[in-house]
Parts: structure tokens; sequence; C-alpha cells
């Protein structure tokens, strides 16, 4: 059994047009914010000041492109008034873009970072620790573009599972920093402005399960918010 | 694993309606259909076709031309005994009644399941005499009085009295449409009906003048069952709580109308409600 849908064409085709452009859109955003979120991490790590400024200039476009396909969103709704699965299509997508914007706002608090971490002299264990988390938000979000394009269940459920390792990740780099910070109260600064690029990065996680949520919602019409991972594949295991 | 709606191309015979998906069925119903099927001739316009119709709910049957919504619709008050050539089998009762079994007066039926139609259609009379024809042939007043007050609640009820209350002398089919048509549904509601089935009540009117027949639907639901048929599924999303989707004379998915309009379990409903069907 696949898990995965296709949509048909409509009798109008402007319509299928729309949302296939709607689509395009959300996947060149997403492909932009992995872009920002990448750049952003690697400023941060090598301290390049020119790569976080670019990266902060870029947040203008992410911010556009939501605006953009909110429009569009709101035309569809208004003109073609979509039932059932472009309903659900449209919602999600909607909510989609906001937590890509979102995730553009993160990526740029790390490049915001950049600045004060490199003053501050990145150790290597931090280095590891940021660039772990980061390397896993990547993939995550990777595959939740794939999973825009196929809409495939199974994958946007192994996308929310990746978060586990994400938080686990984050609360050993807390626990890192908070003993150090104990022993040596000189790294306390240091390590404040280092956690909050952790927190970022952990809501960057946060995020993708949200979306990738609704992207379950689109196919299968099953809302899986607000629920642990145990009762989630129960709910999907029910079919 | 998980729920597909895998995608074939619409209207193709490979999809099977294999019985109706979905909840067809109710504790609380006030008309129940069993096994329905309804012939022309030779011609099987409905095909074992079961559910029941809530009460004091709004159900709207909704499908493509020619689907047997409007056959199945008929039935409900036999309509069709009309037709010489259409023979109706199964069970259909009202309120545990055979409507087609020998006891059941048909004339008295339509009274207790009136019908309000496509186009609306007042008898060339005066606005009062509209209202007051039904009661007075089923004896349901005993003075002018009791007739006027019947009039009067039937036009109040309708939405339409405030609107004709000082030309209850003039012909019917001087008013507009809209008016027109909550005259036809207020001289359905004079003979006091317990089931009210509407054909595309609001297909020849104005956005406004059906705004103001749905939000009639919406009041009328409190005291009588209501079955519409539409071709609006805006409209059957606004006024139904229950939704049936009828395919080639077949009942395909039957649900709660929110349930049907945002995941529907069958792709022939999924298609049909998203316009992705020839």
């Amino acid at each position: 059994m696949e898990n995965e849908y296709q949509p048909t064409q409509h009798i109008s085709q402007q319509f299928d047009v729309e949302l296939e452009n709607i689509k395009s859109q959300v996947l060149k955003m997403g492909a932009l914010v992995k872009k920002q979120l990448r750049d952003g991490l690697t400023a941060l790590l090598d301290g390049d000041e020119k790569l976080a400024k670019k990266v902060i200039k870029r947040d203008n476009k992410v911010n556009a492109l939501e605006v953009k396909i909110d429009e569009a969103c709101t035309s569809i709704i208004a003109i073609r008034q979509p039932a059932a699965t472009d309903l659900r299509f449209v919602l999600s997508l909607i909510k989609t873009i906001t937590d890509f914007e979102r995730i553009g706002d993160e990526a740029e608090k790390l490049a915001v970072s950049t600045r004060n971490v490199k003053e501050k002299h990145i150790s290597e264990q931090e280095y590891q620790y940021l660039r772990s988390m980061g390397d896993m938000v990547i993939e995550m979000l990777t595959q939740t573009l794939e999973v825009i394009e196929t809409l495939n269940v199974d994958q946007a459920l192994e996308v929310i599972k990746q978060d586990q390792a994400v938080n686990d990740e984050y609360e050993e780099f807390l626990n890192f920093l908070v003993s150090r910070m104990k022993d040596k109260p000189k790294t306390i600064k240091s390590g404040l402005s280092i956690s909050w690029s952790a927190r970022a990065l952990e809501r960057i996680g946060d995020h993708l399960v949200n979306i990738n949520e609704y992207l379950i919602y689109l196919v299968n019409g099953k809302d899986v918010r607000h629920i642990d991972l145990e009762d989630l594949e129960e709910i999907l295991n029910e079919e | 694993m998980v729920d597909i709606i895998s995608a074939k191309s619409l209207g193709s015979n490979d999809i099977k309606i294999d019985g109706a998906v979905g909840e067809p069925f109710c504790d609380d119903a006030k008309m129940s259909m069993r096994n329905v099927d309804v012939f022309y001739g030779d011609n099987q316009a409905i095909h074992d076709v079961s559910f029941d119709l809530e009460k004091n709910q709004v159900t709207a049957l909704i499908g493509p031309s020619g689907c047997g919504k409007s056959t199945f619709l008929r039935c409900l008050n036999r309509m069709n005994d009309l037709i010489p050539i259409c023979n109706v089998k199964g069970s259909l009762q009202l309120d545990g009644e055979e409507i087609y079994g020998k006891q059941m007066d048909p004339v008295l039926l339509r009274a207790r399941v009136g019908m309000v139609f496509q186009k609306p259609n007042p008898f060339p009379k005066s606005i009062y005499e509209n209202v007051a024809y039904g009661p007075k042939i089923h004896g349901l007043a005993t003075d002018k009085s009791e007739l006027d007050e019947i009039v009067e609640t039937s036009l109040r009820k309708a939405g339409l009295f405030n609107e004709v209350k000082d030309r209850l002398d003039q012909p019917g089919t001087g008013l507009s449409g809209g008016q027109q048509q909550r005259l036809c549904i207020a001289r359905t509601i004079a003979v006091s009906p317990e089931v009210i089935l509407m054909d595309e009540p609001a297909s020849a009117l104005d956005p406004i003048a059906t705004a103001v027949i749905e939000e009639l639907i919406h009041e009328l639901k409190e005291k009588y069952t209501i079955a519409i048929v539409t071709h609006s599924m805006q409209q059957a999303a606004r006024v139904s709580q229950k939704t049936a989707y009828f395919h080639l004379g077949k009942l395909v998915e039957m649900g709660d109308t929110k349930q049907i309009f945002t995941n529907p379990r069958h792709e022939l409903t999924e298609n049909y409600i998203s316009g992705r069907f020839g």
C-alpha cells in the first residue's frame, strides 16, 4: 500500500494550475529557508560575518514569499471555495508557510549571534553540538520538502520521529553548558549566548514537526497535532 | 498503514460502489428507507439505497445530474405514483409506517410529507388562498378565524408575512421569485407536515433570496425534518447537518456534512465535491 496522495485533475484546469502554483511557491520558500538555515549555521560556526549579513538581509525574501503565498491561498478560498482534499491542501500549506517563516526567523537569529559568538571563541565541543543539531534539522527540513512534494505520510512520520533526537541533543548540550558555567563562571556570558543558538535549532525542529503534522492532515484528514508519538502512530495505524 | 486517497481518473468504471460508506443510519430516524430500488419501465434508476432521515435535521442529497437524487426524493411522498411506468421496491417508512403500504392514503401522506419544488409554483389565486387551500381541503380549520390564523402563522414561519400582510388578496404570482418560493413553503407548512422535501428550492433565485430561504430552512428544522436536493454544494454545506452523495442511482456515502466536505471517505464523493467529476 502506498501512502501517497496524487490528486486527479479538476474539471477546471485553471484551478489545477493555481494549486500547482501554490505548491511550487511553497517549495521555493522551503528551499530558500533551507539555504537560510544552512548559511546561518555556517556563519555562526565559522564566524563568517559577511555570510551572516547576507542571511539577515535575505530574510526579507522569506517574508515576502510568505505574504505572496498567503495572498494566493486567500484568493483560492474566495474564488474556488475548495472542498475536501483541496480545502485541506490550502489550509495545510497556508499553515506550513507560517512555520517556514518562523524557521527563517530562527535562521536569522543564528546569523545575528555570529559576531557575539565569534568574540567569545566557540569551543570544539560547542561547535560539535551545534553542528550535530544543525545537521539533524537540515536533514529534517530536506525530508520535509520531499514530503511536500510526494505527500508521503510514512516519511512525514519519520521526520516527526527525528525531532526526538534533536530534543535529546539539545538537552544534553544544555546540561553540558550549565555544568561548565557552574565550574567556570567566566563562561556564563558566552554559554548563554550559545544556548540561544541551540534553542533556535531546537525550535526549528518543532516547526518541522508542525509542518509534517499539517501534511498528514492534508493526506488523510486526521488532525494529529498536540498528541504524543505513540498515539500518533496508533492513529495512523487505525486504517 | 494509513488512509490513502488513491487517485484514479474520475468517473472511470473501475471505481466500485460497494454499499454506502459512512453513517447512513441513525437512532432518531423520522424516515427510514431500506433496499430501495426504483424502476422506470425496465430502466433501474435507483439501486438498493438504504438510509435514514434524522428527525429535526436537514439532510442534503447531492450528486451529479441523473444520479437519482430527485427521483429518490420524489419517492418519499409518492410523487412518483403519478408516473405510470415508475415502480418502487423496498421499504420506505415514515415513523415506522410503510408509505407504500395499502393503508397509506397518498393524499394524507403528502400532507405529512410536503414538497417544495425547484420553480416556485403558486396557484393562480390570491396569496391568502394559496396558503389556505391545503388546510381547507384537509379540514384543518373549523371557521374563518381559525383559517386566518393558520394562514398568518404559516406566512410568518416562512418569513413572508410582513412583506405581504397588506396585500393578501392579491395574486401570489405577482410576488418576486424569492417571495413566491417562500409562499410555496408557507403553503407546505400550512397543512402541518412532519417532513418537508425540497427539490432545488433556491436554484431559480438570486443570492439574497437564496440566503433568505437558507436561513428559513435553518429555522424550519427546529420543527420539521427536512430533505433537500441541491446542485449547489456550498448550499448543501451551509444548510444541512447530514449529506448523502448519490452516483449513478446508488448511495455512495452518507455522513455528517462537516465530515463529507472536509474529509469524505469515498473517492467518488471526494471527486464530486472538489470539482473533479465530469
